[in-house]
């Protein structure tokens, strides 16, 4: 791997230089040239541009969807409707009118897709259809899944995923647990499985060189969401230990995801807050396993064993942080990179 | 050529900076550089982690002195000799482990010492002002003195929290507005001013990061189903000085960005300008201290500020549309507007754009 030897081939940014003028190491011309070269005027114009139309989109969408919350009773359902349908076909048209402009283009669709959602609550909401909370969130997930797929939108895509975990939960809360009795459990094994298998997805994406499923940031959360889905269940068998088939299969789902992305993560394709989340859940599950034997072997609770446990929590976590600084000096020295 | 993937070393070899800087200064920069590059440098994560484990681990501490001393003078004695310990042991060794006793016996002991405090106060309406005057004063003696970055991020917070209590306990609301323009004030000098000592640095965090939360707190507390638990009637504080504030601040950062007063004829200034102010009247404060955020975020790459504006963003707008004292159609004729106002600021800048953005 290539060791970075001078460092002043490190990526410049602003915090550097600005560390550097408070110590006193730069000028405040200099400081104010390099201000001027890493935020030049047209990168702010670019960077305004982005964010008014994420802003303006978000402004003009939650107003469509409070708009048709009103349940307007002057308007017609056909009205609604049209209206509606209206929306969502001039913000498909003008995507594919702005292809060139990708990035407003990719709002554009990104757009029509909250709006099937806000058509189909509508649609509902004048028929009474019956039609359960999961049922809108699935059909909503399974209407708009094409565009997901041609978009080449991680916000789009992530949408998708939220409108499915949305689903899948309240599928449970209305089908699953009243009528089949599904444990709690399970709904957590599927939520982690459907955020895993969106996370192998972003993986596969990315060595493919899809570079619209190559952020960062849709890793790190795709990564919580498996190990919050796998944690609780987890938790679960540790607190009450009461032995069921599931309790065991999550936690040993826990085991192999950690395992497995301490692996890839670390050795793969590093990336270091990733492996930082690993260790923080197992922590915090290693703490509540011993806390739990703890205060259970101790008859009386006495002031002692209180210590004690300040004394473990303390340990745990600070070997973990010596472990992950140690970790970290490794990598720097290698120049591999991901240490953010 | 993208300027954000420039390297130091072509950023100082830039003909606009290699004026300003000589052949020694290069020296010294590569010298500093190679120097810090080589000391140890932690992720926010980690100290996140320090932050949560410590604590627990304070709550465990507080529980074990509570246990072996049931008294209120008990729990000042503990909290003073466990801050006294927390102080000692942070500043003579740097070991993780001494580190992270020394920030749980300070947590415990801080929590140990408001305790005892309020427990020695006879009439309850004494409790909330003597609990915020012994914090601040804890704050004060203890923040330069306990060499811990996490506590330094913290304590301030509680601060504000206690206050925030005592506010709607004295039922002082105007002073909500005080407290929002001081966090405002304490967010932009310290992230702004060149030169503010490393020492600052968690304030600074705290400060920003308070800022959201107490519009937010504000906000939710004079919904119809908050403000009946506490108050048995629908209270509504007028949010304008806050706004009236926060736009001037905002305009402030605006200026002070682009390089002073004298750029106020500017195209693009005006806009900014009349987004701003329309954004006050029509929106949310919230929505300002977000875009705000944003602003220095980017311009300072600090990205946990822009993190937090993007967390908060969805939720201003959440709350703003359950706080509007109108009917649901006007609602979303607002927002709706709001968005398109955005939008157009948006097309009218790229009109304005320079060239070299064109090409």
């Amino acid at each position: 791997m290539a060791m970075i030897n001078n460092p002043l081939d490190k990526k410049a940014d602003l915090k550097t230089i600005r560390k550097l003028y408070q110590d006193g190491f730069i000028k405040p011309e200099a400081f104010q040239a390099a201000q001027a070269v890493l935020r030049s005027p047209a990168d702010w114009f670019i960077w305004a541009g982005q964010l008014l139309l994420f802003i303006g989109s978000a402004l003009v969408l939650s107003g469509i969807i409070f708009f048709f919350a009103y349940n307007w009773d002057k308007m017609g359902r056909f009205y609604k409707l049209g209206l509606l349908e209206g929306l969502i076909l001039a913000c498909a048209v003008s995507s594919q009118w702005l292809w060139r402009k990708k990035l407003e283009a990719k709002v554009l669709l990104l757009s029509a897709a909250v709006l099937v959602g806000v058509l189909m609550a509508v649609y509902g909401q004048i028929y009474q259809t019956g039609a359960d909370a999961y049922e809108l969130f699935t059909g909503w997930a399974a209407l708009i899944f094409g565009w997901v797929l041609v978009c080449e939108f991680a916000a789009l895509w992530f949408v998708w995923l939220v409108i499915l975990n949305t689903g899948l939960i309240f599928y449970w809360v209305q089908v699953g647990h009243p009528a089949h009795e599904y444990s709690y459990e399970l709904l957590w094994l599927a939520l982690a499985g459907l955020n895993g298998a969106a996370l192998i997805f972003r993986e596969l994406g990315a060595l493919a060189k899809l570079e619209w499923l190559n952020g960062r940031w849709l890793r790190i959360i795709l990564f919580m969401a498996l190990l919050l889905a796998l944690s609780i269940p987890t938790t679960q068998l540790i607190v009450d230990w009461h032995v069921t088939g599931i309790l065991w299969l999550s936690a040993g789902i826990w085991i192999v995801a950690a395992g497995l992305g301490y692996w890839l993560y670390r050795f793969r394709w590093l990336d270091f807050l990733v492996l930082g989340l690993i260790v923080m859940n197992a922590c915090y599950l290693l703490i509540t396993l011993i806390g739990k034997n703890l205060f259970d072997y101790v008859e009386h609770e006495e002031a002692g064993t209180y210590l004690l446990m300040a004394m473990i929590i303390l340990a745990i976590v600070s070997a973990a942080a010596l472990w992950l600084r140690l970790l970290a000096q490794k990598i720097k020295k290698t120049g591999q990179g991901g240490l953010q | 050529m993208k300027n954000n993937t420039l390297t130091l070393n072509e950023l100082f070899n830039h003909p606009d900076v290699r004026k300003t800087t000589g052949p020694q200064d290069m020296e010294r920069i590569e010298a500093v550089l190679e120097k810090e590059s080589n000391a140890p440098k932690e992720p926010v994560f980690i100290r996140a982690l320090l932050g949560l484990g410590a604590w627990v681990a304070a709550i465990f501490l507080t529980i074990f002195s509570y246990e072996m001393e049931k008294s209120s003078t008990g729990a000042i004695i503990f909290g003073c000799a466990f801050m006294g310990a927390g102080i000692i042991l942070s500043r003579i060794h740097r070991a993780v482990f001494l580190q992270q006793l020394a920030l749980a016996l300070a947590f415990a002991g801080n929590l140990l010492i408001l305790y005892g405090v309020g427990e020695k106060c006879d009439r309850f309406h004494e409790i909330v002002p003597v609990l915020v005057l012994t914090h601040a004063a804890l704050c004060l003696l203890v923040y330069p003195l306990l060499q811990n970055s996490i506590y330094r991020f913290l304590a301030p917070i509680g601060l504000t929290i206690l206050l925030i209590v005592w506010i709607v306990d004295e039922k002082a609301f105007d002073w909500i507005h005080v407290l929002i323009a001081a966090e405002a004030v304490l967010t932009g000098v310290l992230f702004l001013k060149n030169r503010v000592p490393q020492f600052f640095k968690p304030l600074a965090y705290a400060a920003a990061f308070m800022l959201p939360s107490t519009l937010l707190f504000w906000n939710l507390y004079q919904t119809a189903e908050f403000s009946d638990i506490f108050l048995g009637r629908n209270h509504i504080e007028p949010l304008w000085p806050a706004t009236l504030f926060l736009a001037g601040g905002l305009i402030y950062i605006y200026f002070h960005l682009s390089g002073g007063l004298s750029r106020i004829a500017k195209p693009w200034m005006i806009l900014a300008l009349g987004a701003t102010i329309f954004l006050g009247i029509f929106s949310t404060p919230g929505i300002l201290v977000v875009i705000g955020l944003l602003v220095l975020g980017y311009s300072l790459d600090e990205w946990i500020l822009t993190w937090l504006a993007y967390v908060f963003l969805p939720v201003f707008l959440i709350v703003f549309y359950y706080n509007l004292q109108i009917s649901l159609e006007y609602k979303s004729y607002i927002i709706m507007g709001s968005g398109l106002i955005l939008l157009g600021v948006r097309w009218i800048a790229g009109r304005l754009m320079p060239k070299e953005v064109v090409r």
